[in-house]
């Protein structure tokens, strides 16, 4: 089930939350819990029943394993180990084992056929946040004694399929206290705004950009320069659209019912550094990467070497949770020599008491991150090489300027531009142009939808806001015909 | 709290008042505008305009319809074949509505000239609905609820085509009626010279399972709902007239008709044609000319252009054929042949065996040019 499809937002949602209310209306908090659960299985099944068998699975093994890891004194550093191995063999299972076996077979020259190995929705949210829920255990940060609320804090259906990836003792403290199963009128204002500001982000914006995308990225023609640059900046801005309107959708659906999910986006395309670029986009993940990848690893804790060693592996890794391809690790290790770099400059930046403007930090970074992304959408890494070629101009450079005066003309001709309509695909159909105009004022110039709400419908609520939400989602509705799934899904 | 629920209370009553508002501005303007006989395709108009109003011509033969007519049927061959005058008034994605509409606004039938109709299957899709394959005449002729049953998938498409026909109705209220001079060649006929390559393989191009089909007129293919009702009072207002009416079911090229040969767009065609057959045989001057599943082999690959429509060569064989009908049918003696459907299995007229031949072998060599896949990607 998508949050921006009919049956979602018309029957699953009303229903599940009067259910609720009735029963926190009447203090049956357990019941409550039980109701969440439940309508967060019933979420998960609509795509395919068997695997809530799965997640069920998974929930009793690491219930388990966790009561296990509280109750031995000194908490046992194999048991930890054992239970994490499990959880990797699950999804090292359904996600990498196609990739492994082909990479296997390729270095030893063997035979191999791809399996048919459905990936189940989903997988690498909720077991990486239960190995963090292992981790915890032994740590002895959280205990957990409820299986209905441990089982809602793994299965919560607006953060079960793409995040943001919680804590356990974030969300279990949330469960406990009694002023959740209260009526707060703020929770369900400030609710409504993100879901519906999540609505129109992904249905009118992400899910234009998408078939320009689909065309440049899945063709195998090669794109001059500003097709490349389209296809890069398209992609660039359907990619944070669409996470970012899920996340802000969840954070939505999580305040309904009186639930604060972390904040996973902070408008990442302002950054002006690959550092703070971090700790914008994805943020939950980058916490996670850093507090269970990053830290055991030795953090910077040793020596200046060890601590890009570590970064390197930590996005290395980072890059592979996403997606069981080569182009997925390589976006993770650009990121991880970016933050390198970044890092060493700005020892060099500090002891020559030197600072980069704000501006030019913000192209390098920008421009980072479009490349990066390149790889991170291509099919494979010829596919990405040949745009980013393109990008570079390398494939040459077309633009459509059948009005352009002939000095000007003749000016770009003497640049080996050539004047004429691009091939296969272009961005200067004036609908492309603008959406692409849209995309980048909201992404840069305006407050992201966390800030907005706040402050808007949270702390001063006031008419235009309601109106603005109104319309929001009206339009949204309006767009709800055209379902695509999020891009995130698919990690 | 207290102001939340204010907030609430004002979120509410501002989404009902953009709904209510929206619902009744979209119905009162549908009513005070007069869509329903307000011309909205003005192309279309334009053309009819321009070649009909404009010049006072009233030939005796009316080609009119979609890009299948204006591509490849001929008046300069029903002139020298019958002797009369034949113009070609067809555009790309014209459809029936808009021909009724353009022809009453304009006074085009009160010579009762014959008139010969292209109508392609996509214009009776309830499942297509997007630019291209739905005019703003045939939205407008829809009541409100289906319209907001065939577009509830596509919802902003249908806000978008119905803005359209607002502004376009107040403007031409304002401003009053621009419609610009503006020369058609040939008399309204756009001949193309390409030749389709036959030897491309279409599975390449095209997936023919249902749930994979791209192809906006056959995607989602629903044949007999509302838009088929739509087309239904359309041919009927325009049979009132009392013009002869021969309507025709397309033909479309052998290497497409292979391809497609019992797939689900091969039995909807068919069911479209049968559909059109019996809609004609309840008026006796309305003719139905079924080249989908009638007529096969008597077009051959190196007469089309891509894999429906037909080039140059094959349009002027097709119009010779509908000038053998209009003489069979004794439409210019004012004296029909019989009322009703033709019979498609009959052997077409005019078509010497010698030329039969000749095209067989041109199909069989499969020679020509690039085949643009674009014909069946793009409606007509």
């Amino acid at each position: 089930m998508l949050f921006n499809s009919y049956i979602f937002l018309f029957v699953f949602l009303p229903v599940t939350w009067i259910l609720f209310r009735l029963a926190s209306t009447f203090r049956l908090t357990r019941l409550a819990i039980i109701i969440l659960m439940v309508a967060s299985l019933v979420f998960y099944s609509y795509w395919n029943p068997v695997f809530v068998l799965l997640i069920l699975v998974s929930i009793g093994f690491n219930y388990t394993w966790g009561r296990l890891l509280e109750a031995k004194a000194p908490p046992s550093r194999f048991l930890l180990f054992i239970g994490v191995a499990m959880n990797l063999s699950v999804i090292g299972y359904f996600k990498y084992a196609n990739f492994l076996m082909a990479n296997v077979c390729a270095a030893f020259d063997l035979q191999w056929s791809e399996r048919d190995i459905f990936l189940p929705l989903g997988i690498s949210f909720f077991t990486f946040q239960q190995i963090a829920y292992l981790v915890d255990c032994y740590r002895g940060i959280t205990r957990e004694r409820n299986v209905a609320q441990y089982a809602l804090f793994v299965s919560f259906f607006p953060q079960l399929i793409a995040g943001p990836i919680v804590h356990h003792e974030e969300m279990i403290s949330q469960f406990r206290r009694l002023r959740t199963y209260a009526m707060n009128y703020r929770n369900l204002a400030m609710g409504l705004g993100f879901l519906s500001l999540g609505l129109l982000k992904k249905l009118v914006i992400a899910d234009s950009l998408s078939p320009w995308v689909k065309d440049a990225f899945d063709t195998t023609d090669a794109l001059t320069f500003v097709e490349a640059w389209g296809a890069a900046l398209a992609y660039t801005f359907q990619i944070y659209f669409d996470f970012s309107a899920y996340s802000d959708m969840a954070v939505g659906l999580g305040k309904l019912f009186n639930i604060d999910l972390p904040m996973n986006f902070n408008s990442p395309y302002k950054a002006t550094s690959i550092i703070d670029f971090w700790k914008r986009w994805h943020m939950t993940l980058s916490r996670f990467l850093r507090d269970y990848v990053y830290i055991p690893l030795g953090g910077n804790r040793r020596g200046v070497l060890r601590r890009y060693l570590n970064l390197l592996a930590t996005m290395l890794i980072g890059g592979l949770w996403h997606g069981a391809a080569w182009t997925f690790v390589f976006w993770g290790g650009l990121h991880g020599v970016l933050l390198c770099i970044n890092h060493a400059a700005r020892r060099l930046c500090r002891r020559f008491s030197f600072s980069v403007p704000d501006w030019i930090g913000w192209m390098l970074t920008f421009g980072s991150v479009v490349f990066g992304w390149v790889f991170f959408r291509a099919g494979s890494f010829g596919r990405a090489v040949s745009i980013v070629k393109g990008m570079v101009g390398l494939n040459g450079i077309v633009i459509g300027g059948g009005d352009l005066p002939d000095f000007l003309a003749d000016a770009l001709r003497a640049l080996h531009v050539t004047i004429g309509k691009p091939a296969v695909w272009h961005y200067f159909g004036p609908h492309q142009r603008n959406l692409l105009i849209v995309a980048t004022v909201v992404s840069l110039c305006l407050p992201s939808t966390w800030q907005w709400v706040h402050r808007q419908v949270g702390d001063r609520p006031t008419w235009q806001s309601a109106a603005g939400i109104a319309v929001a989602l009206c339009v949204s509705v309006l767009f709800l015909g055209r379902v695509t799934e999020f891009l995130y899904f698919q990690f | 709290m207290a102001r939340h629920r204010k907030w609430l209370r004002r979120l509410f009553a501002a989404i009902v008042l953009l709904i209510t508002g929206n619902i009744l501005c979209d119905i009162l303007l549908q009513v005070c505008l007069d869509l329903e006989h307000e011309p909205l395709e003005r192309d279309f108009e334009r053309k009819v305009y321009n070649i009909l109003v404009a010049s006072k011509r009233t030939p005796r033969i009316l080609i009119t319809g979609d890009s299948r007519a204006e591509r490849q049927i001929v008046p300069e061959v029903f002139q020298q074949q019958l002797g009369v005058d034949a113009v070609n008034v067809a555009l790309r994605s014209g459809e029936l509505v808009s021909i009724d509409k353009i022809f009453q606004r304009h006074g085009i039938l009160e010579t009762k000239p014959i008139l010969v109709i292209s109508a392609t299957i996509f214009q009776v899709n309830d499942g297509a609905v997007d630019h291209d394959t739905i005019s703003l005449d045939s939205v407008v002729a829809l009541p409100w609820v289906d319209q907001m049953v065939l577009f509830r998938k596509k919802l902003p498409e249908m806000a978008y085509r119905k803005i359209q026909a607002y502004a376009d109705c107040l403007e031409t209220s304002l401003r009053g009626s621009d419609i610009r001079k503006k020369h058609y060649p040939e008399d309204g006929y756009v001949g193309v010279d390409r030749t389709l390559d036959a030897s491309v393989n279409l599975a390449d191009h095209i997936d023919l399972d249902p749930d994979e089909m791209k192809h906006p007129w056959y995607q989602d293919l629903r044949i007999d709902g509302k838009r088929w009702q739509v087309f239904r009072e359309a041919l009927g207002r325009l049979a009132e007239s009392g013009s002869p009416i021969i309507i025709i079911n397309p033909p479309s090229s052998p290497l497409w008709q292979e391809f497609s040969e019992g797939s689900f767009i091969d039995t909807a065609e068919r069911k479209y044609s049968r559909m059109l057959d019996n809609e004609a045989a309840r008026y006796p001057n309305v003719y139905c000319l079924d080249m989908h599943s009638g007529y096969r082999g008597a077009f051959t690959n190196a007469m089309f252009y891509d894999i429906q429509h037909l080039n140059r060569t094959g349009g002027t064989k097709l119009s010779r054929m509908l000038c053998d009908e209009i003489r069979r049918l004794k439409l210019l003696d004012d004296e029909p042949h019989r009322a009703g459907t033709l019979e498609t299995n009959d052997e077409p007229l005019g078509i010497e065996d010698s030329f039969l031949s000749d095209d067989v072998a041109c199909y069989q060599t499969g020679a020509g040019a690039t085949l643009a896949v674009a014909g069946v990607c793009n409606p007509t």
